[in-house]
């Protein structure tokens, strides 16, 4: 039977010693945000800022209406990223910074541009573009042929009969940067919970102080539990700062109940910190604890839609995605967070319970039994009895 | 002074050797970062991960050609995003809805007389806007075609040459690198980047717990001495886990340099000696083994992420590739990738100037702090 008291005193003294080091809840808040940031910062670059660097090279000599719509085009505002910001320069210049990997897209307007248009004939623009790899040269290619498709409806009306137009699904469309922020905050859940129980456990290992845990005649179930819990409430440390970051951002909060947002988010963290502790207590190492948490975090987050909604787009999670908790937590989450809507939540909410409640019982009971093997002493004793044959 | 770094490099070696778990991050991070990025492309935007419907509603010749080119415009585009898959319009329509489908487009009746009779044909795409970049991509796929057809490049050929105006593209690289092939030339950097810092952090935080760094600090050793040494240590003990991660990346993904072997050497060496100073700092400053290599797996982390690791950074605005390039990361990150895939010396100065200067300045760093250490004990 597991003694309340037990429990109660080990989260309390887990809670202390994070109070202690507080360098260690900065990193739960800060690993999250830095991903924010790093993501962000790269992604950003298409979303925000005055645009991608574009060098224009005007080899035209007369330059008319033609040229200067162009390049006035080339220089517009553009609601669909990313932007273009042209930079007038030589030839030689342009040629010099492109070589040099100092600017990635060089657009040239040969000479002759504006008498060609003006009588009706064929002329060509040459771009030169930095295939550094596919994401990139789709993203520095793909808004020069719009702005050039923008110049044909613009001032080759005859030329440009077919054009298009965009229907939406929904009246809103989040920022994908603070939709990013959104499903970060159940990654940073996942991480801190995993750190935050593993660390409890390594920290016994790594201060030798196991034995004496073990032998304190305190139900090491109980003491676990205790750890498990300490998970649990220090997982949410970095969730305020995300979601407060991208309101002040880009001006938006998610849709949805804080509520729900809560409880599932309570259920992963129990379930992770489940996880957190059994690894802390197989490893016996931090060296080993931070980056399996942060990195499976990062695994989850991008697998279960944290850049791009899989669900919400058709796409689908594959049949080994769909039943594992974490990827249900996000599948409903994102679904709340853009559409306000909690079709998947009975069956989520059911799948992420039945972990947590699974694993809050046995968790501690594996990490017991885990935490009694000493692989290491396995090992040797394996060496010297093949010695000894 | 020989001896005495000789003597350092050996205990370092020595040290590293009998306690080798900075191995574990080094490998972990880069193989697990390729891992989840392979899948993030493979699921979330590369080749053809979403599809499309198309509902054709026009028997016209005009609509053919639009479609034509709707279905077949990889040649133009490139990268091609989703795939495309043709509906009745009440079946997109449902699947639409159903957010089964993430968009269709309508080639709508009459498109075909309105473009023979000099009209504006109206083509229109329904799409489920769940979140910014899906609406760009799809936007950019669509006004692409949109633009080839009124040039007059119809499939098969989509020659240009009949157009007002058309577009003649060269590239910097002879073949376009995949993004997985990207992310795994820079995961053997990140595997190194990983190696320096956090053996030299948690070695050095090590020495802080057994107090070992005091009493060496406190020998009659030169300070240059002990700091050459441990450098010096460190570019072999660097390189071991590129013994095991560069094989397996190369191999299992089947991507191989194209540059000069040397400079590739010569881009990683000037890596270690720029980080190793970084991951000294780490850990006199933390002076806790655990923490140390907290702080060296976040700074890893967040320097391969915000120095280009999944993105080249060319992309961000001015400001923030200024801020990126304080970090020697952003540095290598550039230098690697671009004599990865490329037999060239361009553009390769001011890194490899700022690498160096960055080894120098945090070294001389060390060495400051070095001796505040020994006045205060």
């Amino acid at each position: 039977m597991i003694s309340f008291r037990v429990v109660k005193a080990s989260f309390v003294k887990e809670i202390r010693v994070w109070r202690r080091n507080p360098q260690k809840i900065v990193l739960v808040i800060l690993l999250p945000l830095m991903f924010f940031a790093g993501f962000g910062g790269l992604m950003g670059g298409v979303y925000f800022g005055s645009g991608v660097e574009t060098a224009v090279v005007l080899n035209e000599q007369n330059p008319g209406v033609y040229t200067d719509g162009l390049i006035e085009i080339l220089g517009e505002y553009d609601p669909v990223p990313p932007r273009l910001d042209p930079i007038l320069m030589d030839a030689e210049t342009a040629n010099r910074l492109f070589q040099n990997g100092d600017i990635l897209l060089v657009i040239t307007i040969p000479d002759g541009f504006e008498d060609a248009l003006t009588n009706n004939e064929s002329v060509s623009i040459h771009i030169q573009v930095a295939n550094i790899h596919e994401d990139l040269t789709k993203n520095l290619r793909m808004p020069v042929i719009r702005k050039l498709d923008i110049f044909y409806q613009t001032y080759l009306l005859n030329d440009s009969l077919a054009d298009f137009k965009m229907v939406n699904l929904r009246p809103f469309t989040p920022p994908r940067l603070a939709y990013m922020a959104w499903t970060l905050s159940v990654y940073s859940v996942m991480f801190g919970a995993i750190f935050a129980a593993g660390s409890a456990m390594t920290q016994e290992f790594e201060q030798e102080t196991m034995d004496e845990l073990t032998l304190s005649n305190q139900s090491p179930i109980a003491i676990y539990t205790g750890k498990m819990l300490s998970g649990v409430v220090i997982s949410f440390a970095a969730v305020p700062f995300l979601f407060i970051l991208s309101y002040l951002l880009f001006g938006v909060w998610p849709n949805g109940e804080i509520l729900t947002f809560l409880l599932l988010t309570f259920l992963l963290a129990l379930f992770c910190s489940g996880i957190g502790i059994i690894t802390g207590a197989f490893f016996r190492n931090s060296v080993f604890v931070v980056p399996v948490a942060a990195l499976g975090g990062v695994f989850y987050w991008i697998v279960g839609g944290g850049i791009a909604p899989l669900e919400l787009v058709g796409a689908s999670f594959g049949t080994f995605n769909e039943y594992l908790p974490v990827s249900n937590v996000y599948r409903s989450l994102i679904r709340m967070f853009v559409e306000g809507g909690y079709v998947t939540l009975p069956i989520d909410f059911l799948v992420i319970g039945i972990f947590a409640a699974v694993f809050l019982v046995i968790s501690p009971m594996i990490a017991d039994r885990v935490s009694n093997l000493n692989l290491g002493q396995m090992v040797e004793d394996a060496k010297r009895r093949r010695g000894r044959n | 002074m020989l001896r005495e770094i000789i003597a350092i490099v050996k205990k370092d070696l020595k040290q590293a050797k009998r306690d080798p778990k900075f191995l574990g991050p080094s490998l972990i991070i880069p193989f697990a970062f390729l891992l989840v990025f392979t899948i993030m492309w493979a699921s979330v935007g590369g080749g053809e991960s979403f599809a499309c419907g198309l509902v054709i509603e026009d028997t016209s010749p005009e609509a053919n050609n639009m479609a034509g080119i709707i279905e077949n415009m990889v040649s133009t585009t490139n990268h091609t995003w989703f795939s495309i898959e043709r509906f009745d319009l009440d079946t997109a329509d449902e699947l639409y809805r159903n957010t089964e489908l993430i968009a269709y487009i309508l080639i709508p009746e009459g498109f075909g007389e309105n473009i023979t009779s000099g009209q504006n044909a109206t083509v229109t795409m329904f799409i489920n806007n769940a979140n910014d970049d899906i609406v760009k991509n799809y936007v950019h796929r669509l006004e692409a075609a949109v633009l080839l057809f009124n040039q007059g490049a119809v499939y098969p050929d989509f020659d240009q040459s009949g157009a007002p105006i058309s577009i003649s593209e060269s590239f910097s690289l002879m073949a376009t690198p995949s993004n997985a092939e990207y992310m795994a030339a820079v995961a053997i950097l990140l595997s190194l980047i990983a190696c320096s810092l956090a053996s030299q952090a948690m070695l050095t935080a090590t020495e802080f717990e057994t107090e070992a760094l005091q009493d060496t600090l406190n020998s009659p050793t030169p300070r240059l001495a002990l700091i050459l040494g441990r450098t010096i240590a460190a570019i072999p003990r660097s390189f071991s886990a590129l013994l095991i991660s560069a094989p397996i990346i190369c191999f299992s993904m089947n991507v191989f340099p194209k540059g000069n072997i040397l400079v590739l050497f010569g881009i990683l060496l000037l890596t270690i000696l720029a980080l190793v100073p970084i991951g000294e700092l780490i850990g006199m400053k933390i002076r806790n083994r655990e923490q140390a290599l907290l702080a060296a797996v976040l700074f890893t982390v967040t320097g391969f992420i915000l120095g280009g690791g999944m993105a080249p950074i060319g992309l961000s605005p001015a400001l923030i590739r200024l801020g990126m390039g304080i970090l020697p990361t952003t540095h290598s990150l550039f230098l690697w990738p671009r004599v990865f895939f490329s037999d060239t010396l361009l553009g390769l100065t001011t890194s490899t100037l700022y690498l160096l200067g960055t080894w120098i300045v945090i070294s001389a760093v060390v060495i400051r702090l070095m001796k505040k250490e020994v006045e205060r004990t």
